[in-house]
């Protein structure tokens, strides 16, 4: 048998797998087929316009119901004139300063119990209780403590993504491949190397999933805050015009939120299709 | 009264000189035992394991599952203690990881966030090189298991072989002295497998390398083995060991050919199926 012959690897049943050749920016922008666009475009617009003539013909009050195209005008106008932009700065920071805060000590604190099983099977049973509670209700007590500004939904924010982010990495340190660290071991590696090259990159895929939860929650979490108390923020707004029946102007505030939340996990499932890249696994289908 | 003496021998030291001495066996197992604890239950995996493996020797362990024959390969590896008994390499005993074993199993560990240059030099990182030398190291490695034009591929898209040939360039990038198969080879359809055979077999004889292959395969085993042991079913231990004078050619094509073939085929069939529970 000849030395080409014999180390060929294209003929026969075992062949490289296809999609080889898709490149990384292909994967990390997939392309949208218009059709699924257009019938996501009519999903919003068909209600919308709908509402707008129950309100106009009289069938709806607009003192209960408001009128979309008056919460449009009212979000571009006070987006322009800065009070919506000021009130959705405040939020997005709290949100997006507790959510980094929390992603870090909680990732930490789950790498760090990599090195002890012993302190992890002492706190682990505390991360699920802590898990397992509701932690608004720590809110009123975080805003007595902290203040009615921005370091007690911050604190919220931290507090709620924090667990999950723990328990998620965690998770991720406990199935990573243990052959995969005996072959580190194996090949002289020291623990700091069996870290360093399996342990971490490993829990890369769960702390995506854990982010694509927390984005959520640090938002329920400071907006749930700045209902409590507060003097500014989109959850402030929403409850103060809600009060006072301007139902554009919590529409409005409404309209935002929503929009932060979906630009955050817009962004998350493109950061994470380009550094997972390398993964087999379906990219998530959560705002492909 | 002094003894008579012809004034021609000389009295022998009670232990011959150590130039004198034949050199130690590449590995020894010498009356090896491991026991396991699985939920307050004694399981004992390996009895009494004994066998030796010259230098640059191709053996090949066979026997039932359960016999404790990737036991044997984690003491040999480092990763494991016997729980009694000693494992030697050149006659210095097993106490942790060495550069001179390396292992490659039925799972080829390939980390998949590594491109195949990443995977082939995991085991160069650990060791004082500069980057262009490991680099250059790696590349010859994917050259000679016939992947080049691959090395910027994720193992996503490798084919089962095509991932065991970066398994096998991974190993042997460290340069061991002894390597340890344990069924690599077992998760490939047929064809790929004798193809890979072949290839391993005439790679591992270029490199000069000690084996310890583990497998179920009897016909793998009599092709490309010099010695084959036969282990016995739990706890496990060596009931036979048999030369296999087939292997000559370091071609186990050849050796499937060859008309002895069937007998040891046969021969360890028939001391195998004893153990063998249906």
């Amino acid at each position: 048998m000849s030395r080409s012959e014999a180390t060929s690897v294209a003929a026969g049943p075992d062949r490289p797998k296809d999609g080889a050749m898709r490149s990384r920016l292909e994967r990390t922008f997939p392309r949208m087929p218009w059709r699924v666009l257009a019938l996501q475009l009519c999903c919003i617009g068909i209600p919308l316009v709908l509402w707008e003539g129950a309100v106009r013909s009289g069938l709806a009050d607009p003192f209960f119901f408001g009128l979309p195209s008056e919460v449009f005008a009212y979000v571009g106008r006070t987006l322009v004139d800065g009070t919506l932009l000021y009130h959705a700065w405040v939020t997005l920071s709290e949100q997006a300063i507790g959510l980094v805060l929390g992603t870090v000590v909680g990732s930490a604190i789950a790498l760090a119990l990599w090195w002890s099983g012993f302190l992890s099977r002492v706190l682990d049973t505390f991360a699920v209780i802590l898990n397992a509670t509701p932690k608004i209700v720590i809110a009123p007590l975080l805003v007595v403590w902290f203040g009615l500004g921005m370091t007690s939904k911050v604190m919220i924010s931290a507090l709620v993504t924090g667990v999950v982010a723990w328990l998620g990495a965690f998770d991720g340190v406990r199935r990573c491949d243990i052959d995969q660290s005996d072959l580190v071991r194996a090949l002289g590696g020291r623990e700091r190397h069996v870290f360093a090259k399996i342990v971490a990159p490993s829990v890369l895929p769960y702390a995506f999933a854990t982010l694509r939860l927390n984005i959520g929650f640090s938002l329920i979490g400071v907006i749930t805050g700045e209902f409590l108390s507060s003097t500014a923020g989109l959850g402030y707004l929403v409850d103060a015009t809600s009060k006072a029946y301007e139902m554009s102007h919590t529409l409005g505030a409404i309209l935002v939120i929503a929009l932060i939340a979906a630009s955050e996990l817009w962004l998350l499932a493109r950061a994470e299709a380009y550094l997972m890249h390398w993964s087999d696994e379906v990219a998530p289908a959560s705002m492909s | 009264m002094t003894p008579p003496s012809d004034g021609m021998t000389i009295e022998r030291p009670a232990r011959a000189p150590t130039a004198m001495a034949p050199p130690p066996p590449r590995v020894e197992f010498a009356g090896v035992r491991k026991v396991f604890w699985q939920s307050k239950r004694e399981i004992v995996a390996v009895a009494d394991l004994s066998f030796t493996i010259e230098n640059q020797k191709f053996v090949s362990i066979i026997g039932p599952s359960g016999c404790g024959k990737s036991t044997a390969l984690k003491l040999l590896s480092g990763l494991d203690r016997p729980s009694d008994g000693r494992v030697l390499v050149d006659g210095v005993e097993v106490d942790g990881p060495q550069p001179k074993v390396a292992f490659m199993l039925q799972k080829d560990l390939l980390l998949p966030w590594r491109t195949v240059l990443g995977n082939v030099m995991l085991g160069l990182e650990l060791k004082r090189l500069s980057a262009a030398d490991r680099r250059e190291r790696a590349m010859a490695l994917i050259r000679k298991v016939g992947l080049d034009g691959f090395e910027d591929s994720y193992p996503k898209h490798l084919s089962g072989g095509m991932r065991q040939r970066v398994a096998l360039a991974r190993t042997l990038a460290v340069d061991p002295e002894i390597l340890l198969l344990d069924e690599p080879l077992s998760a490939l359809d047929y064809q790929t497998k004798l193809r890979m055979e072949e290839e391993l077999v005439r790679i591992l004889a270029e490199e000069r390398k000690t084996v310890l292959l583990i497998t179920h395969d009897i016909a793998e085993a009599v092709s490309v083995s010099d010695k084959v042991l036969v282990c016995s079913g739990r706890p496990g231990r060596i009931k036979a060991e048999h030369e296999i004078p087939l292997a000559k050619h370091h071609s186990p094509e050849a050796a499937r050919n060859n008309p002895e073939f069937v007998r040891y085929f046969d021969l360890l069939w028939r001391e195998l199926k004893t153990d063998v529970a249906i």
